[in-house]
């Protein structure tokens, strides 16, 4: 009888340990599991870029001199780390915060005016009402163009290391090439111990 | 005295040496049909398509006996060979997305199991979790690098993704170094700086730390991204590499060498990167040593080369221009001398565990003959004992096999455009053993114009 108390909970753990399981918890919760770039390293380097972005007076300066708001293009966000990092999702979260704020406005970059103006086109060749149809030669000019990296550096010894994250983002003047705003973010560390020994 | 057997093909004048008792030879005979399934190779099917050249199906048919040959604690290994046949068939992404997984299944298994080295001593040595040699885990990168290369030129990916694997790579050859305490001298510095030839660091450990292949790969990319000072240092650690282990680079440099770093102003390079022949796999051989009414059973490994009939490599551009590959890196060395490093501890511990069982079942044959009364069931466990070691003791023949067997490298400076030439493998007597084309490829000024070329033959 003392066995099969004792067995009975033994089977349930051992069933219930092996089941496949999700839980859907807090976006905001930093759960680290292999040490590599992850969700909450996006978070605090795009919180802190945002901010510092913001409170630059460049941009209200700008608004200031030329009575209107800046206008910001999205250049290319390097990776330059030793992760497969998909810097786009940094570079979304900035345009996104920014435009939000009202301080500044995005056109299209890249692919995407590329994809515009190939609708533009087709919307010039006869099956758009012209009432409806896109002009040509509208297109509003950015002033700035908002570049920037992720960089890592990795010490290694053994069982033990750390991963130091660099990041920036820039904003360059198109017309004068002059660096108006530099932010960095070098705030995450992480110090890895992977486990010596297993069962 | 002790008889030997490999293996594959019997070796000519083998002889077996040694009588077994009646006991042992039905111990052989009932090991022998439990196993007789087992012994046909399952890699055959898939290394005959790999000798004709059918990367795809070779993968398709890895693919669907990957649960024959491949257990749960192999995962580095399927990752590896799978991956390697989805680069060689073109499938960039999805070797990609394989060698990543292999990657990360070695960076896991770096904790050791405390049962499967239990396991290891009482059983054999694939009890443990294959977790990768230190050349293969260089390697992944080198052809991950090329993958999203190749990829790159599709316009799929950025170069961006490359560079990441080069950096991978330089973060493990730095870990490398400080792992085995490999150091650049004085001298060697010296011979950096003043452009003369690197002398070898009589200091440099035995273990493999350097990789003239992963260095050639990341000068070649920090060049096409414009870094040279790390192009410079990835050509200087190539050198080194030459300097410091000569067993395995015991050729000259390649002559393009020098040229790389020194493009003249409007021109462009193109640089080819073939690869042929195989890596040496792992075959077993037994060794039986009597003990008594009973033996021991040693299963040891060793290398077995493949033979490759590439002897020549050339490159000839449809204009007429023509450039010989140079040796750069025979990977099989690599694997020899990074396997010779661990064959002693390999031995051991096979000495240890075989004697462990042999001796178990000579004990309980000695209780069997001296117990009248229960002589029966001590006769029965030395049987099941001596079964035990002979179906139990083997050697551990993991290894990846379809990283290639060398690299060999070659590069010419043109102006600007398309370009059509053709890669030529040749056997002795300069016999063409086939021949690679590459159409209007565009060589531009300023970028990476590299081109892989592979032959496994």
């Amino acid at each position: 009888m003392k066995k099969l108390l004792f067995g009975v909970p033994v089977l349930v753990f051992v069933l219930f340990s092996s089941c496949h399981s999700v839980k859907r918890v807090d976006a905001d919760r930093q759960i680290d599991l292999s040490g590599y770039w992850n969700d909450t390293d996006l978070r605090l380097a795009s919180s802190a870029l945002i901010t510092k972005c913001l409170e630059t007076p460049r941009l209200s300066q700008f608004r200031t001199e030329k009575g209107r708001t800046p206008v910001i293009t999205i250049g290319t966000f390097k990776n330059a780390s030793d992760e497969h990092i998909d810097t786009s999702i940094l570079a979304q979260r900035l345009e996104a915060s920014i435009l939000e704020s009202g301080k500044a406005e995005f056109v299209a970059s890249g692919n995407l005016r590329e994809q515009i103006r190939v609708e533009r086109e087709d919307q010039q060749q006869g099956y758009t009402s012209d009432s409806t149809a896109a002009a040509l030669g509208q297109e509003i000019g950015a002033d700035f163009i908002m570049t920037g990296s992720v960089k890592t550096i990795v010490d290694q010894y053994d069982n033990r290391a750390t991963r130091s994250y660099f990041i920036t983002a820039e904003l360059t003047d198109i017309t004068t090439n002059r660096r108006i705003w530099i932010g960095e973010y070098n705030e995450i560390k992480k110090d890895i111990r992977k486990p010596g020994v297993k069962p | 005295m002790y008889r030997r057997m490999r293996q594959g093909p019997k070796p000519e004048g083998a002889r077996e040496t040694t009588c077994f008792p009646l006991v042992g030879s039905c111990a052989v005979l009932a090991a022998v049909l439990f196993l007789s399934c087992a012994t046909v190779d399952p890699y055959t099917a898939v290394d005959q398509l790999v000798e004709t050249e059918d990367f795809s199906r070779g993968a398709e048919v890895l693919e669907t006996n990957s649960k024959k040959i491949y257990r749960d604690k192999d995962r580095v290994l399927y990752c590896l060979d799978r991956g390697m046949l989805a680069h060689y068939a073109g499938d960039w992404e999805l070797s990609s997305s394989l060698l990543e997984e292999g990657e990360r299944a070695i960076e896991e298994n770096f904790a050791v199991s405390i049962s499967q080295e239990i396991g290891a001593y009482l059983v054999n040595d694939q009890s443990r979790e294959y977790d990768g040699e230190d050349y293969e885990d260089l390697y992944l990168n080198v052809f991950n690098a090329f993958n999203y290369y190749h990829r790159n030129r599709e316009g799929k990916v950025s170069l961006d993704e490359a560079m990441v694997e080069v950096r991978r790579l330089n973060n493990k050859l730095k870990n490398l170094s400080v792992k085995y305490g490999a150091a650049v001298s004085g001298l060697q510095r010296a011979a950096l700086e003043n452009k003369t030839e690197v002398p070898g660091n009589p200091e440099t450990p035995r273990e493999f730390s350097n990789s003239a292949l992963a260095r050639y790969l990341g000068m070649l990319l920090h060049r096409g991204e414009g870094g040279m000072d790390d192009a410079r240092i990835d050509r200087d650690g190539l050198k080194l590499a030459f300097a410091d282990y000569p067993s395995i680079y015991d050729h000259p440099l390649p002559s393009s060498l020098d040229g790389e770093l020194e493009i003249p102003a409007g021109m462009a390079r193109l640089n080819v990167m073939a690869f042929t022949g195989r890596l040496p796999v792992k075959a077993e051989e037994t060794l039986r040593i009597p003990l008594g009414k009973s033996w021991i059973k040693l299963a040891l490994p060793f290398l077995r080369y493949i033979p490759s009939s590439v002897v020549s490599i050339e490159v000839i551009l449809d204009e007429g221009e023509r450039f010989d590959l140079e040796l750069l890196e025979d990977i099989g060395k690599v694997a020899e001398a990074s396997f010779s490093l661990k064959r002693n501890i390999i031995y051991l511990r096979t000495v240890i565990r075989a004697s462990i069982k042999g001796v178990s079942a000579g004990v309980l044959g000695a209780m069997a003959e001296s117990d009248s009364e229960n002589s029966g069931l001590f006769s029965l466990l030395s049987i099941g004992a001596q079964i035990f070691a002979e179906v139990s003791e083997k050697a551990d023949l993991r290894s990846s096999r379809y990283f290639p067997g060398k690299a060999y490298v070659g590069a010419v400076n043109l102006k600007p455009g398309l370009y059509s030439f053709s890669v030529r493998y040749y056997s002795a007597g300069k016999k063409l053993l086939t021949e690679r084309r590459f159409e209007n490829v565009e060589i531009k000024p300023n970028k990476l114009n590299l081109t892989e070329a592979v032959c496994l033959k």
